[in-house]
């Protein structure tokens, strides 16, 4: 009677015994995994906070600890603040035309009729494009004098602007450009949400005499709210981080009226070797993504469907 | 425990992740102290201990297959050296970039090219060899061959250092076509030359009569306006034939805001936006479609054109002049071979420098780049490039007599040379695109850019 808890203890021992070797191996197997993600991400970007507050400049060979001083420099500059103007200005009219063609797009594409399966392709090819073929390409479009533009404008005897060396028109050209190569994928994530929206709820709306604009605003809309919530966020962030259109298409200018942040980024590390400041103003990118991702992640109780 | 022996392997695994990302120590990205002596590693024997050929690295830009006729080219030194050379090509647009990188990093290659615009920031960093003892120690490469100053331009540091040699130099010719001139029944360029009326006003008013005759074509491409790129590579021709610059002699003040320099500037934005004679900014309309009346371009442009299979007819013609008629000397840039001071292998390097920009085998390589060497520049392999091509006295006038009659001067770069261009080039964009009037583009150019030239 008395030795019969024993084989529970050992079956108990055994199985934490298993348990634990099978963690050990779990751990070996996702190190390489982990490893990598703390070299080539968690490292850089420990690094890029280390050298924000240096005067690292990569062809000289001292470097000093300069505190905030890259910071305040940034701050003050009247570039880098046109330049975080144009790239709010940037994800300003990128966003909503983003989400509205797109949304617009997906709710004529989603159900099968002769022919979608051609529209949804052609609006989904330029998401594999390279993006700076994409950009090269829509420069020679937009050429002042014998662009493909200009020259359907010439042809209905319109003289066509200087779209590329515009001070008011670089940014906006940029939006475009961005917008037609990236709206197939957001189309897509639209195009399945919209397939998953109940058609229960859709005729039993309709039965209640609901009007099409009356049953999308209160049925669709909030049943697909979780992918407008996704295709914000990452529209938002993939906008705040632009850079080859605008390499390709007007290389920052005319003057600095198309910088955005990455292109100033860019400027710095390898026009003018200041790793220091661009280290900085990368931080500052870095802050300002995580803010409006918070900010985005925090309102979404408000309005996304199937969340807390 | 389960824990302690977790945090263990993941420690262990880190440390080792670490160790394999050193160098071992045999490697550092800090230049030479001073940056104007060779480091240690310049007097290290050449072989390797154990016999085994040494490898030298070359970074170029170009394209696989100016590799391979690098390669094939240096075959001889490599036998004689007991060396191996491996080149590294890249875009030239991403080229500095790399190399920055590379060399930040210490893994840059043995040997490198610069182009002047370059040459302050690397050389005063420290980061080229000093060649200049090499170089003497072989008479027969004959130093006095190079144009006046070429070589000791890149003296940046003042201490009578040779820290690059030239390999091209970019003196430019007109390109025009022919055919289109002859089916517009305009006054060619040619004939200008001849009867002595070939000046800028001149040039901008046959472009605008090209456009006048047919809209679609544009008069005069002097640059790839679609992206300025280089304001000054761009302009410091039309400055000079106007008797101005954008900065004086030694880079230290500048000197754009004179009548010259606003007359000049003007006229090229009229040509632009009141004649209809030059191709407006936004456009690559390129000379070799046809479409370009004439185009401004360098010597070995010739070879894109002759291979290009165009259907037109063309020819060359040396630059126009401006106010300061024969004065008005000639802009050129410059690319240089430079050794990596940093590197493993200064020595060979250096040789190798000394090796391929020896006469003979500029020679070789003139159909490429234009060497300013005088025995290449007056050789009959320079001058007749064979079919396909324009005639050798057209090759001689545009590219050889134009740099004998009007002299030809590059910039004295400074250490932020590249900021102070970059400076000159969004200035220019903005006078372009209506933000300034050419004078007070010119006027907020130099108060922007005053701080990046040399103190």
């Amino acid at each position: 009677m008395t030795t019969k808890p024993a084989p529970k203890i050992q079956r108990g021992k055994r199985r934490r015994s298993l348990e634990y070797h099978d963690s050990i191996w779990g751990y070996c197997f996702i190190m390489p995994m982990f490893l990598g993600f703390l070299v080539i991400t968690i490292a850089p970007i420990i690094a890029t906070f280390v050298f924000s507050l240096t005067d690292k400049n990569m062809l000289r060979p001292d470097t000093t600890f300069v505190g905030l001083k890259n910071y305040a420099d940034l701050l003050s500059d009247p570039i880098f603040q046109a330049t975080v103007r144009q790239t709010l200005q940037f994800t300003l009219l990128l966003l909503p035309a983003n989400v509205i063609i797109s949304l617009l797009l997906a709710s004529l594409l989603k159900d099968k009729f002769k022919g979608c399966g051609f529209f949804r392709t052609a609006i989904f090819t330029p998401v594999v494009i390279s993006v700076t073929v994409w950009g090269v390409l829509w420069r020679y479009i937009f050429q002042t004098d014998n662009g493909l533009v200009n020259s359907l404008l010439k042809m209905v005897g319109i003289q066509g602007p200087q779209w590329l060396f515009n001070t008011t028109l670089a940014i906006p050209v940029s939006v475009f450009v961005t917008l037609v190569k990236g709206i197939g994928m957001n189309m897509v994530i639209f195009i399945a949400a919209l397939q998953d929206v109940p058609t229960e709820y859709m005729e039993a709306a309709a039965l209640d005499g609901a009007s099409k604009p009356r049953r999308f605003f209160s049925i669709t809309l909030p049943c697909i709210s979780p992918s407008i919530f996704l295709v914000l966020i990452l529209t938002t962030i993939n906008s705040l981080r632009v850079f080859a259109q605008i390499k390709a298409l007007t290389n920052g200018g005319p003057g600095t009226a198309s910088y955005v942040m990455v292109y100033y980024i860019y400027q710095m590390a390898f026009g003018s070797y200041k790793f220091g400041l661009a280290s900085a103003a990368s931080v500052i990118l870095f802050l300002i993504i995580v803010l409006l991702t918070v900010l985005q992640w925090n309102m979404r109780k408000r309005w996304v469907y199937h969340e807390d | 425990m389960k824990k302690t022996i977790s945090l263990f392997l993941v420690l262990a695994m880190l440390l080792a992740a670490l160790s394999a990302c050193g160098d071992g120590g045999s490697a550092t990205s800090n230049p030479p102290a001073g940056g104007n002596t060779d480091t240690p590693a310049s007097s290290a024997p050449t072989d390797s201990p154990s016999g085994d050929p040494v490898e030298l690295t070359i970074s170029i830009w170009g394209d696989e297959a100016r590799a391979a006729a690098f390669t094939e080219s240096l075959a001889d030194f490599c036998a004689a050296n007991n060396c191996t050379v491996t080149i590294n090509t890249c875009a030239v647009a991403d080229y500095y970039d790399k190399l920055s990188t590379q060399l930040g990093a210490g893994t840059a290659s043995d040997v490198f090219w610069v182009a002047d615009s370059k040459e302050g920031t690397y050389i005063s960093g420290g980061w080229c060899a000093n060649l200049r003892d090499v170089l003497e120690a072989d008479a027969a490469w004959d130093i006095g061959d190079f144009y006046e100053n070429v070589l000791e331009r890149t003296d940046y540091i003042g201490d009578g250092g040779i820290y690059g040699v030239p390999f091209s130099f970019g003196v430019r010719a007109i390109f025009w076509n022919k055919t289109l001139f002859e089916a517009a029944g305009v006054k060619t360029p040619a004939e200008c030359v001849a009867d002595g009326t070939w000046t800028y006003e001149t040039m901008f008013d046959l472009g605008s009569q090209i456009n006048a005759y047919d809209s679609a074509k544009i008069g005069v491409r002097l640059w790839p306006v679609g992206n300025i790129g280089n304001a000054i590579n761009d302009f410091a021709d039309i400055w000079r034939a106007y008797g101005t610059d954008i900065v004086n002699s030694n880079s230290t003040e500048f000197t754009l805001d004179s009548e010259g320099g606003i007359k000049s500037t003007q006229l090229v934005y009229d040509a632009m936006f009141k004649q209809n004679a030059h191709a407006k900014p936004g456009d690559d309309t390129a000379f070799l479609s046809g479409n370009v009346a004439m185009a401004r371009d360098v010597f070995s442009y010739m070879r894109n054109i002759a291979e290009g299979s165009v259907d037109f007819e063309w020819d060359i013609v040396p630059q126009p002049y401006g106010d300061a008629g024969k004065d008005g000397p000639l802009y050129t840039g410059y690319a240089y071979w430079c050794a990596n001071a940093n590197g493993d292998h200064v020595e060979l390097a250096s040789k190798l420098i000394r090796y391929i920009t020896s006469s003979e085998k500029q020679l070789e390589w003139c159909g490429t780049f234009l060497t300013p060497r005088a025995s290449v520049m007056t050789s009959d392999t320079l001058l007749n490039r064979g079919e396909g091509y324009p005639s050798p006295e057209s090759i001689k006038a545009a590219f050889v007599d134009s740099v004998d009659e009007r002299g030809l001067t590059g910039y004295t770069a400074t250490a932020d040379w590249t900021l102070f261009q970059t400076t000159a080039e969004q200035y220019h964009e903005l006078i372009w695109a209506g933000s300034y009037s050419v004078e007070d583009g010119i006027a907020a150019l130099k108060e922007a850019s005053q701080q990046y030239l040399n103190r």
